[in-house]
């Protein structure tokens, strides 16, 4: 008896602890925090000389942050793949289904999270300070324990591929500080990795495949991250779907249902996984080496159907986005189309961080300052279908930027002038394309309300390419819009010195200089370029323009030392 | 004593003559380094990584290992010593091998050296399909001689590849012969798969065409499109909209 009460006594403990050790962190019936489905050591935390914009989680605010992320993704999939709305509702709806799978499988749901530095800034940032150094360190413990060891293969997994990261920005390597220095801070923006560092954000975007992306630094902007990111997957998507009859796993399917499920299984597995679209049928092979990878993912995309994902778990119960979810695996059509309707036409800005120095935060915490739920969660349960209203102040926010560069200041070569042109004359056709032909006009100039003065972007034949301060409202006049020479009046403009400079490595190149108000329009590589204009904000911080290869105006941030070489100032 | 000062004072008045000396020598040797490069009205210095990269000091050198770093690159790939294409995430297109190859060709370009590079270069480089390679590679053949850049018709594009061929030729004053060749291509990719298909019919939107030329491919179009099983109506749509801008009669 006594034995059968000692058996059934540890029996009993094992189970209590195995059980109990799988939800231990949270409490029960209120799900963790978002950012910690992922590890600590998964997220580097960002000092004030990033540049980045976007969603952003905050602890406490989950049920918020995963209703707008809904939103948005339902938003950005929408535009990739309205071709099929009116045409294939079904296929429309699994691409919707599909662009919130990827991301619930890739990241937990997780781009950027705001966080103090004290309690969640930990390993990778102290390790990334001195790579060589760490990784000595914990091999001469490494005998201490299975922690040391983890730590261990960690510090090389960042040893290995953090590198690629730096080299794919092109911003040196000194990016990111301690956790020591950054502990002065009252929160610090995080950016998550994968776990072995190769791979980063929503989308788990690797940096060395995804380059020109990266580049760019448009890893920092959450909806480029978002539109690229679906944009890939939308490409895989499209051509698997109308080539169905060419994968054996797509022709395997029972029914439309089906057919449905595999066509995201296959969008996966092949272009967004693989890089090919020759590997969709991956997922059917269970000796392919990366099975488990496929496995995975089924998970995720089942949690969807069953109504157990991450979406589930956070998204109030009476709000739109969790009635659209619900519909999705509903055969009530006529009802999705009215509630993806109120989302398509609902605010998600908001929320959302430019560089961290220059927001006047707003932090709802508890007085112990644990991640507990807040006001808004409760609020957000109860609004239904309302826009959402920005939490942050949006404002326009002051130039910031980080480093000062006195010393850089390109050299006057030569004057340049800009050419602008005026109409000659009445009644004249503006084309889509640079020849006489009835059917490529796309305005007359006698239904343009005054005579604009425009830019001349280049010369092709007897014709102008030309650009207008502000876009035509007439839907074929878009872009590429050409007169025939002999209509036009130019104007030569002098708009500034010519100045050569050397680009050393990549830069973003916006439309506009200073971060605020400006947008990412490209990345220019090493080599030469002519400067056009420059601008200093606050003495300090100096953007440089030049015209890029279409003739359009770009500019991007010098103030970094190592961005380019040139000529110093003599004292 | 007096003889002592006197040659204490010339020693003295020697040294620091010659040291003054030797600063002025220094000093116009710089300004004659100055003096080569066209920035001295600026009355500011130049580093020495700008004199290295200066065209009219290093440029016939920087041109030299440019063109070598080029071949390199073509070779590593064809050999396909660049890739690792067992790895999981294999996407050629996104390799970093394109990125150098790109800024090298760039930096030809940007130095005005691109005529160096000879055709079968040029075409290889545009064989790999990459967008800004392909780009460059293009317009730099279509400027030295038709008949090579018609060997880019040569290549086999597909699906999201066809956009390459009619991107180019948007925005550009084709002459009727090349305007054969585009029509001649689209017509080619209208028969090939269903992706294929529908890429190309959505890149015709944005291609300028005489309505004699729109009416023979969209003949073709509908032709094909019998073929089709599944999705008819995506493609039907496609053409429907072409017709309306151009005020042909709606459908096939």
């Amino acid at each position: 008896m006594k034995l059968f009460a000692g058996v059934f006594t540890f029996i009993f403990f094992l189970c209590a602890f195995l059980f109990n050790s799988k939800h231990s962190r949270f409490p029960a019936g209120d799900p963790p925090s978002l950012a910690d489905r992922n590890y600590r050591r998964s997220y580097i935390s960002l000092d004030n000389s990033f540049s980045y914009a976007g969603l952003t989680h905050r602890p406490g605010r989950d049920s918020e942050y995963v209703r707008r992320l809904f939103g948005k993704l339902i938003q950005i999939a929408d535009k990739k793949a309205q071709l099929w709305r009116e045409e294939n509702f079904d296929i429309y709806q699994t691409f919707l289904l599909a662009s919130l799978a990827v991301p619930l499988h890739e990241s937990s749901l997780m781009h950027f999270t705001r966080r103090d530095p004290q309690k969640y800034c930990y390993f990778s940032n102290d390790v990334l300070v001195d790579i060589k150094l760490a990784i000595d360190q914990l091999e001469k413990t490494k005998t201490q324990g299975r922690q040391v060891e983890i730590k261990l293969n960690n510090a090389r997994y960042l040893d290995r591929n953090i590198k690629r990261f730096y080299e794919a920005l092109g911003n040196g390597q000194d990016l990111f500080q301690s956790c020591d220095e950054l502990s002065s801070l009252a929160e610090v923006q995080q950016l998550l990795f994968s776990n072995d560092y190769a791979d980063v954000g929503l989308m788990m975007l690797n940096s060395s495949s995804h380059g020109s992306f990266f580049r760019a630094e448009r890893i920092f902007y959450v909806d480029e991250v978002i539109h690229y990111g679906l944009s890939y997957l939308y490409d895989g998507f499209e051509e698997i779907a109308l080539n169905n009859l060419e994968y054996p796993c797509l022709v395997a399917a029972s029914d439309s249902k089906d057919f449905t499920y595999r066509l995201i299984q296959g969008a996966w597995s092949g272009k967004y996984n693989s890089g090919n679209v020759s590997k969709t049928c991956r997922f059917t092979d269970p000796n392919n080496r990366y099975h488990r990878n496929d496995v995975s993912f089924n998970q995720k995309l089942l949690s969807l159907f069953e109504g157990n994902s991450l979406f589930h778990q956070y998204l109030p119960l009476n709000s739109i986005e969790r009635e659209l979810l619900d519909l999705f695996v509903s055969e009530n059509s006529h009802e999705l189309k009215k509630t993806l309707d109120l989302i398509l036409a609902t605010n998600y800005q908001g929320y959302e961080y430019e560089n961290q120095a220059s927001i006047d935060v707003e932090v709802e915490k508890k007085s112990d300052g644990q991640n507990e739920k807040t006001e808004s969660d409760t609020q957000l349960a109860d609004t239904k279908s309302a826009p959402l209203d920005p939490l942050i102040s949006e404002s326009p926010l002051p130039e910031y930027f980080t480093e000062p560069q006195a010393e850089a200041k390109p050299l006057p070569l030569k004057k340049i002038e800009e050419k602008r042109g005026l109409f000659k004359g009445v009644d004249i056709n503006l084309r889509v394309a640079p020849e006489i032909a009835n059917d490529n006009i796309c305005v007359n100039t006698r239904e343009l309300a005054v005579n604009l003065e425009f830019k001349i972007k280049s010369e092709i034949g007897e014709f102008y390419e030309i650009e207008f301060k502000s876009r035509l409202n007439i839907d074929l006049c878009q872009k590429d819009i050409f007169v025939h020479k002999n209509y036009v009046r130019v104007i030569h403009e002098e708009i500034g010195s010519l100045k050569l400079i050397e680009l050393s490595s990549w830069v973003a190149l916006r439309d506009k200089p200073g971060m605020k108000r400006s947008i990412i329009v490209g990345a220019q590589g090493p080599g030469e370029v002519s400067i056009i204009a420059e601008k200093i904000f606050s003495d300090r911080y100096l953007w440089l323009s030049f015209f890029n290869s279409e003739g359009r105006q770009v500019w991007f941030y010098a103030g970094k030392d190592g961005k380019y070489k040139f000529t110093q100032e003599q004292d | 004593m007096k003889k002592i000062l006197i040659v204490s004072f010339a020693l003295i008045l020697g040294v620091v003559s010659g040291f003054i000396l030797n600063i002025d020598t220094q000093e116009s040797l710089e300004r004659n380094i100055q003096k080569a490069i066209p920035y001295q009205s600026s009355q500011k210095t130049i580093d020495s990584a700008v004199i290295l990269n200066h065209p009219l000091i290093a440029h016939e050198q920087k041109k030299k290992v440019t063109q070598k770093d080029i071949q390199d690159l073509l070779q590593c790939i064809e050999n396909e010593t660049c890739f690792r294409k067992e790895s999981r995430f294999f996407d050629d297109k996104r390799h970093p091998v394109f990125a150098k190859l790109t800024a090298r060709l760039d930096s030809m370009s940007l130095s005005g050296d691109e005529n160096d590079l000879n055709e079968k270069i040029l075409i290889n480089l545009a064989r790999f399909k990459h967008q800004e390679l392909f780009y460059k590679a293009a317009e730099i053949l279509l400027n030295r001689n038709i008949d090579y850049f018609y060997e880019l018709g040569e290549i086999d594009y597909q699906g999201s590849e066809i956009p390459l061929l009619t991107q180019f030729f948007r925005a550009k004053n084709l002459s009727s012969e090349l305007r054969v060749f585009r029509n001649q291509k689209l017509s080619d990719f209208i028969q090939m798969d269903n992706f294929s298909f529908l890429t190309t019919l959505k890149e015709m939107h944005s291609i300028s065409f005489s309505t004699s030329e729109l009416k023979q491919l969209v003949g073709e179009a509908c032709q094909r499109l019998e073929k089709i099983e599944k999705f008819k109506p995506v493609y039907k749509k496609q053409i429907l909209n072409l017709n309306r801008k151009y005020g042909l009669p709606n459908g096939c």
